[in-house]
């Protein structure tokens, strides 16, 4: 697993395409938001939550997918499946490896966006970033088996997300819920719920994933 | 095959297969099924891959050998039937450790393309478990020294098949499936995989040897399948003369009804 | 291959039996439905819609637990009755996810006034319903891909997963209790024997339909994989 971590972080840090085109895409997107909604009516932290996870679940989409292409490229995936590791240590390992990167995303976009949407009535506190983390290990999770499968198919770029989107609903509610409230220092107290079913939800799927991509890992 | 302690080494460990006048084949795989869509491209298909041997795989174009080599390495699931590596079964617990067992060479380079050789090896070393690994003395044997840093990307196909080979020898595996290897190298590479070959059989590995190429086939291997269609139409237990080899490979592939 | 003479042979259960037992079942729930039942006391005509409605919710959820039986049950053993009943059943459930929403929306627009809200039981059942097209497109953009009924069913499984959060998701967002289903509340509704009647006619009229369908499908299904398999064999010669 942690091999394979490391070796994702190497050929990241190398080429760096993931991560890159990753946070254009976001920007882009943000500038989509500002063209076609209006900012002024988007200042304000109730709508920051919200648009950063709509950003980050497209541009997240796309390095994910990014991430399975590498395996496949030259057949590594191959070599991947001959090695002798539990497939759901390259599922964590990759997991692993994705989640980084959406972070990494994350952590830059969100003063992006801060800086483009206005700092009015922001009081950040430690509920964002964690926040911040269960939401991404959910997608991660979900994200890295469904690109996994995605990427052996023909139409992988329109598949991934369509495959992804609906199962990410509930933890898209959660996730801009508690995000938000942890832009606008709400206590940890108040969103517990959310943070609860989060968590539910990341247990629940990286341990499907974990289980499940023994059965993906084929050529 | 004759008895007598043979020693095979990988991992640094060794394994002895012990002083028996039967020896445990190396592949033992039985009524393999594989189908794709709706296609049925192997049928029932039983076969021994016998320690210490260099088995030939012949065929025509679409015939399943290549599926037949993904599935006795692992990279495919037969839709039934039952592989076993050293008399462990593939696809059940310690499958997993077996397939330390195995060095693969298929059609695809199966390499990551944006890191250098070197790196590539050490990646594999850490998959599968070897502590230290000379990936120096990995690279000189296949003639990639010289381009040990280089990035894999401007690698050309000849080259990317040696560090394929490179890849699938890292681990000293007891076994080797190759998937028509030959191809792409020049007469130096070509050269290598020969010293390799021999290397590894002289050392009681097995070899599976997917080729169209008769000639190498005669020179390689002691045994030869031909496989047509899933199944397996003829099965040759002296391939020293190419010539004979085609003959009965047209007589085989002829007589199936158009 | 079975598949290939199971076609063939006649069912007398598939065939005949069951369609007339649906037949039957949705004639005589039609006509409680529309003729028979009295008037609920608040809504009125419009009511007679819930008992469709409330089934095909209830066959919508259920298909999507058949899906993930098939799937397991392909994954253990790679039979393509598996994978052919799990699609079949996807498709019947997308059909009926469809169909609640569209009732759900006859229903609300007399009652409510607006066509839509975002209650918790329309949110979830329009994921559900993104779910199925999910599946459902899986296959067919993957159609010819190796892996696909594979990767089918792990999604299969994997979406039934989702399902429990979605429900505790929705919930929390907006707020628990939902005011507008009126069938919550003991005190307007079902109170004529009759409405009782009527819903278990209509139910065991819905359940026999679903599976109906899904024979139906399974069945295309299975003719449609023998007719590749034909197809690709002949190709090869």
């Amino acid at each position: 697993m942690w091999q394979i971590l490391r070796k994702d972080l190497r050929i990241e840090w190398r080429t760096g395409e993931i991560l890159s085109s990753m946070l254009l895409l976001s920007l882009l997107i943000i500038l989509v938001f500002a063209f076609t909604l209006e900012p002024s009516r988007l200042r304000g932290p109730e709508f920051l939550g919200g648009l950063l996870w709509a950003t980050l679940l497209f541009s997240g989409t796309l390095a994910l997918n990014r991430s399975f292409l590498l395996e496949r490229e030259s057949g590594a995936w191959s070599a991947l499946a001959l090695a002798p590791i539990e497939p759901g240590s390259i599922y964590l390992g990759k997991l692993l490896a994705n989640l980084v990167v959406l972070l990494a995303g994350a952590g830059v976009l969100l003063p992006l966006m801060v800086l483009l949407l206005g700092t009015r009535g922001l009081q950040p506190d430690a509920l964002l970033p964690v926040s911040l983390i269960l939401g991404m290990v959910g997608f991660a999770a979900i994200g890295t088996l469904f690109s996994a499968m995605a990427s052996g198919t023909r139409a992988r770029e329109v598949l991934m997300p369509l495959l992804t989107f609906p199962f990410l609903a509930p933890l898209l509610i959660a996730a801009s819920r508690t995000t938000t409230a942890g832009l606008t220092g709400e206590p940890l107290e108040a969103v517990q719920s959310w943070l609860m079913l989060l968590g539910a939800f990341d247990l629940v799927f990286v341990v499907a994933g974990w289980l499940f991509f023994d059965y993906v890992l084929e050529d | 095959m004759a008895g007598g302690h043979r020693e095979w080494t990988f991992s640094g460990r060794s394994v002895r297969l012990g002083h028996v006048t039967e020896i445990e084949p190396a592949i033992c795989a039985h009524a393999l099924h594989k189908s794709f869509g709706g296609r049925q491209i192997l049928n029932g298909l039983s076969m021994d891959l016998r320690a210490g041997e260099c088995l030939g795989l012949l065929g025509g174009n679409g015939a399943g050998k290549s599926t037949l080599l993904r599935i006795l390495g692992g990279t495919t699931r037969p839709t039934s039937g039952e592989i076993k590596i050293f008399g462990v079964p593939l696809h059940g617990d310690g499958g997993t450790a077996s397939r330390a067992k195995i060095g693969f060479v298929g059609h695809e380079s199966m390499v990551y393309r944006d890191l250098s050789p070197r790196e590539n090896l050490e990646v594999f070393a850490s998959l599968y478990g070897l502590k230290e690994v000379d990936t120096e003395a990995c690279l000189q044997r296949v003639g990639l020294a010289h381009a040990a840093n280089r990035a894999t990307r401007t690698l050309s196909r000849g080259m990317l098949q040696r560090l394929a080979l490179a890849r699938a020898t890292l681990h000293n595996p007891a076994i080797l499936l190759l998937d028509e290897p030959f191809t792409g190298l020049d007469d130096s590479g070509a050269g290598r995989l020969r010293e390799i070959l021999d290397d590894h059989i002289a050392h009681g590995g097995s070899t599976l040897l997917i080729s169209h190429t008769l000639p190498e086939v005669a020179q390689l291997c002691s045994r030869g399948l031909i496989l047509d269609r899933g199944k397996f139409a003829h099965e040759l237990a002296d391939v020293s003369d190419a010539e004979a080899i085609r003959d009965i490979y047209r007589q085989t592939i002829a007589t199936r009804s158009d | 291959m079975s598949s290939k003479t199971e076609n063939r042979v006649s069912h007398p259960w598939r065939d005949a039996a069951l369609p007339l037992l649906t037949g039957g079942f949705m004639l005589a729930a039609l006509i409680m439905i529309f003729f028979v039942v009295p008037n609920e006391k608040v809504q009125g005509v419009t009511q007679r819609i819930f008992y469709f409605h409330v089934h095909l919710a209830w066959m919508a959820f259920g298909g999507f637990g058949f899906v993930a039986i098939a799937s397991a049950w392909y994954l253990k053993t790679g039979s393509p009755r598996a994978d052919q009943l799990a699609l079949a059943n996807a498709e019947v459930g997308l059909l009926f996810t469809t169909l609640v929403l569209v009732t759900g929306a006859i229903w609300a627009r007399p009652i409510w006034g607006v066509w839509w809200t975002w209650d918790p039981r329309l949110t979830m059942s329009v994921v559900l319903w993104a779910v199925y097209a999910a599946y459902i497109m899986l296959r067919r953009l993957g159609r010819g891909d190796e892996m696909i009924t594979r990767y089918a069913a792990v999604l299969g499984i994997v979406g039934v997963l989702n399902i429990p959060i979605l429900v505790l998701a929705i919930r929390l967002w907006r707020g628990v209790h939902p005011a507008v289903v009126i069938s919550e509340d003991p005190e307007a509704g079902l109170k004529d024997p009759t409405m009782i009647w009527t819903l278990v006619i209509a139910g065991v009229a819905m359940a026999l339909l679903f599976t109906w369908l899904v024979s139906l499908r399974a069945r295309f299904a299975a003719i449609d994989d023998e007719l590749e398999t034909l197809h690709l064999e002949g190709e090869s010669r």
